[in-house]
């Protein structure tokens, strides 16, 4: 049965208060989530008092002064500061998204920073998100191509048409924005591949180079690993990057009855 | 088609689309019936389009009743014996009542 109240050892207590010592006057409260495995006590809810006269403009700017100048224990994942890598996909005042490109100005009153939802915690801000490479990994993410010897040393040859089919698609980062804020994930998140997945699936399922076209679509389609989508579009809500898994998910599904005869 | 996830799939849909006509009919009728009494009621079933149309509606609802229920039974318990016994408790229930249904409007028009 689906667990719908945290375990005990789960709830969030109110944590340290860290105020200011700048003296400044353009004061933002920021609220992080705080475990520590080692502890083994109860994850709580920090909050840090933050000059925004002496701190860059994004949630991850915040997050960079706190551990620099306030509290060096603070953990969490960033790496290129402007939404290419995906690492700092967090939970930011109840949307996940990137924190790097979201603007701490955006969020009126204090902000709240979780990690990503219903994803094992290694700590602070940071998930575990083994599974959902896993998974990613079972789709084959790269081109199938068995004809090599007629290729030879050549390009493989795709029409415009063919590559404008990509764009909406290509452009994932695998920050996992998306498959953290489907419920259907969040039950069944060890058979259900997510939407992430899921695009990225349908980007070689479309991809017009690829031959093994029908091989992936009988890969996903399973009453488990693809039909939990029920469209409920907290995907395409919580995307970073504005694209739109839900939509790739319909058209994998509209493949699949273009196909049917093949699977 | 031999993929049977797909086929549940595609019967959800087309049984979604269907429904939506019968049940305007559904509705419509059983405004309609409130207002008449047990001698209306009968006349209202007397007549082979009002018993085509509710068979129809009875068929495509207790289907579409059976793969909606099994779906939020697939979403939510992980245990696959119970899993199982709800699934055919569903199969049981959405097959009775438009059986039931049906031979209701049998007895109608005989």
């Amino acid at each position: 049965m689906v667990q719908f109240a945290l375990p005990k050892d789960s709830k969030v207590i109110e944590g340290k208060y860290f105020k200011d010592k700048t003296n400044g006057k353009n004061l933002k409260k920021i609220k992080v989530y705080r475990w520590d495995p080692e502890t083994k006590q109860n994850p709580r809810l920090d909050t840090y008092e933050v000059n925004m006269d002496e701190c860059g403009p994004m949630v991850l700017d915040v997050l960079i002064k706190i551990k620099n100048e306030i509290d060096t224990t603070l953990t969490f994942r960033r790496s290129c500061r402007e939404g290419v890598c995906g690492s700092c996909a967090m939970n930011i005042d109840g949307v996940n998204g990137l924190a790097c490109t979201k603007s701490a100005s955006d969020i009126k009153d204090e902000i709240k920073v979780y990690p990503l939802p219903h994803m094992p915690v290694i700590k602070d801000l940071v998930p575990n998100l083994n599974q959902l490479y896993k998974q990613y990994q079972s789709i084959e993410p790269w081109l199938q191509i068995e004809k090599k010897s007629e290729v030879g040393d050549k390009e493989t040859i795709q029409s415009k048409q063919d590559r404008e089919k990509l764009d909406g698609l290509y452009e994932c980062i695998m920050c996992a924005c998306c498959s953290t804020s489907c419920p259907s994930y969040w039950w069944n998140g060890e058979k259900y591949l997510g939407p992430a997945v899921l695009l990225q699936a349908y980007r070689w399922i479309i991809d017009s180079r690829d031959e093994d076209r029908v091989k992936r679509l009988k890969k996903v389609a399973d009453e488990l690993k693809l039909f939990r989508c029920h469209t409920i579009m907290n995907c395409t809500n919580s995307c970073p990057k504005g694209l739109n898994p839900a939509k790739a998910i319909g058209s994998i599904k509209k493949m699949l009855v273009q196909h049917s005869k093949d699977l | 088609m031999k993929n049977h996830a797909l086929n549940k799939w595609i019967i959800q849909r087309v049984s979604a689309v269907v429904l939506m006509p019968l049940l305007l009919f559904f509705l419509y009728s059983l405004v309609d019936l409130v207002n008449k009494d047990y001698t209306g009621a009968l006349d209202f079933f007397d007549n082979y389009l009002s018993i085509i149309i509710f068979t129809l509606f009875l068929i495509f609802a207790g289907l579409h009743l059976k793969l909606g229920l099994g779906e939020i039974i697939e979403d939510y318990i992980q245990d696959e014996r119970l899993k199982g016994v709800l699934n055919k408790i569903i199969m049981l229930y959405s097959a009775v009542l438009p059986v039931v249904g049906i031979i209701s409007l049998i007895i109608i028009i005989l």
